[in-house]
């Protein structure tokens, strides 16, 4: 359905466009391209809040609509990436569910289906400390099926010089609920030269499914080798937990010898 | 026509008259920022006359602090003016600080009663009352700071006696809050329609008495859970607070035990009360004050626990 003013894309009906390259993108403007999604990814379209009520909506690109798993699309096993192009260098990216509705008011170029590994490597580059869009092509990379990014996740959690660059890795690195992921958590929670880093690593453990989280939560908690304010991050998080599994930890590690003195 | 050389010469002749220009326009500035710093000089120099006046025989200062309060000078230098006046042990300078508040306006009316409660001289504090009767809002203000200033408690208990409103209550109350002046607080208790104000008041004066009364008779949930976290204030016996916690199966109280006892960082009280708890949702609320408290006493049983098991 067109709207006055503005071009709207049902990327539900884009056409493939077999083995299509992201190596010259084209004109400045906006650009998508659907690619196979990792297990587990999460369905992303637009949404609005009032008064604690979420509601769907269709996603402006030009106005940096809040979005996210509120949404109400479906997962289906891909995601739609979007990345608009100012000068030939990416400027904002956004990874869609494919039959989230979408405006903008330039056309978007869609370049139907592209290989996972090729859309990574388009997104890899776009991970440096000059780059405007390094969250979000690491959210992106998150959401693309396939070893190779998740282990440019790893590596990127470990290795990348700047720490928000690591701590943001570290968090998609949980989103993706891998297995890879607790080892490399625990050991930027361990060693992350940066304190900011040690805490979002902890954040990070937060974010796995409830009982991995409550068990990693409760290590670091247990682990008296490592510095206080991290494990008071685990206990925070813990705390925060709905998990009843998460309760009981605390409550056996406060229960210590209850005199009643007060 | 106009030749190129008749050209440079007009064109010599401007540039000469707009660099005299700005020549001029400089030496002006300067000349100004030389008058100001002048002026800001005399100034300093009149200040620390006047407050020199301080050790001078009264009588001869009293001359002086009159001609520079009726005289043309900076509202500051008047204001110095009237600090040495009410540290001058006659009674003609407490009137003059008095007829200066009667008759002058704006922030020299505010600083003479100030002034006053500096002084705190019985006649000229006694005449406060008519500003404050007479006074707009911030007048109305400075007297109580001035009664404040000279503990005056029962002049500021005739006002909330006598408030004609509530915010003209609160003022005073807040001000016997202040004074810790607990006794004419609790003569006030009788207007139950202000009594969330007076809680928060009692909380000031740190009349843990009152709170714990109001804590545990008032009808109005809501002012109980306001007088128990006016008891974490106070710092109150966090046992009295747990033994209310234990009475209750209201929410909101024990909500607001939580609160005291956070706010008075009693973290083994609110770790007892984990520890006695059977409610899931309950020891979550517990559990979440302990960590916003950063309780060294929920710390010291984990890294116990801990220790213990190896």
């Amino acid at each position: 359905m067109m709207r006055a003013g503005f071009v709207v894309l049902l990327t539900a009906l884009a056409t493939s466009v077999a083995a299509a390259s992201l190596d010259a993108l084209g004109p400045d403007g906006w650009h998508t391209w659907r690619v196979p999604a990792a297990e587990g990814a999460p369905a992303w379209c637009c949404f609005s809040w009032n008064d604690g009520a979420v509601t769907s909506r269709v996603c402006n690109l030009d106005r940096h609509s809040s979005y996210g798993g509120c949404g109400g699309a479906e997962p289906n096993g891909f995601v739609q990436v979007y990345a608009k192009l100012e000068g030939g260098q990416p400027v904002e990216l956004r990874v869609l569910a494919p039959g989230c509705p979408v405006e903008s008011e330039t056309e978007i170029a869609d370049l139907g289906d592209i290989e996972a590994d090729a859309s990574f490597n388009w997104l890899r580059r776009l991970v440096r400390p000059d780059s405007r869009v390094s969250e979000d092509a690491l959210a992106a990379i998150a959401m693309h099926r396939g070893d190779p990014p998740l282990q440019f996740l790893i590596d990127t959690a470990q290795d990348a010089e700047e720490g928000d660059i690591r701590e943001t890795a570290l968090f998609w690195l949980a989103q993706t609920g891998s297995r890879e992921s607790e080892p490399t958590i625990m050991r930027a929670i361990a060693s992350d030269p940066e304190h900011e880093v040690r805490e979002g690593a902890v954040f990070a453990l937060s974010q796995l499914p409830e009982d991995r989280a409550v068990d990693a939560l409760t290590a670091v908690l247990r682990n008296r080798a490592l510095d206080r304010e991290v494990r008071e991050e685990a206990l925070f998080w813990l705390a925060q937990s709905e998990s009843d599994r998460a309760l009981a930890v605390l409550e056996q590690l406060l229960a210590g010898e209850n005199d009643g003195s007060i | 026509m106009i030749n190129k050389l008749a050209l440079a010469c007009l064109l010599l002749a401007f540039g000469s008259a707009a660099l005299a220009q700005t020549e001029d326009e400089a030496a002006m500035r300067q000349a100004a920022q030389d008058r100001d710093a002048a002026a800001e000089e005399s100034e300093q120099l009149k200040i620390a006359a006047v407050e020199a006046l301080i050790s001078a025989p009264p009588e001869r200062a009293l001359a002086i602090l009159t001609k520079v309060l009726e005289g043309e000078g900076s509202d500051e230098l008047k204001e110095r003016a009237l600090f040495v006046l009410s540290q001058t042990e006659l009674p003609e300078a407490q009137d003059i600080l008095v007829q200066t508040a009667m008759d002058s306006d704006g922030p020299l009316r505010l600083e003479a009663i100030r002034m006053i409660g500096i002084g705190g001289e019985a006649d000229a504090l006694a005449r406060l009352g008519e500003l404050y009767a007479n006074g707009d809002a911030e007048t109305k203000e400075a007297v109580l700071e001035a009664y404040l200033i000279a503990d005056e408690t029962e002049a500021v208990y005739r006002i909330a006696a006598n408030a004609q409103n509530a915010e003209e209550f609160e003022e005073a109350v807040e001000t016997l809050g202040a004074m810790g002046a607990v006794d004419e607080l609790r003569a006030l208790r009788n207007r139950t329609d202000m009594a969330g104000i007076l809680i928060e008041a009692y909380a000031v004066a740190d009349d843990t008495e009152s709170l714990r009364e109001l804590a545990l008779n008032s009808n109005d949930p809501e002012l109980r859970a306001k007088a128990i976290e006016g008891l974490g204030i106070t710092g109150a016996d966090p046992a009295m607070l747990m033994d209310i916690y234990r009475n209750t199966d209201e929410p909101e109280i024990r909500e607001a035990v939580r609160e005291a006892l956070l706010i008075s960082d009693s973290d083994e009280a609110v770790l007892q009360l984990f520890r006695e708890s059977r409610d899931s949702a309950e020891k979550r609320e517990l559990l979440e004050t302990l960590v916003i408290m950063d309780s060294d006493a929920a710390w010291e049983v984990i890294d116990s626990t801990l220790e213990n098991e190896e």
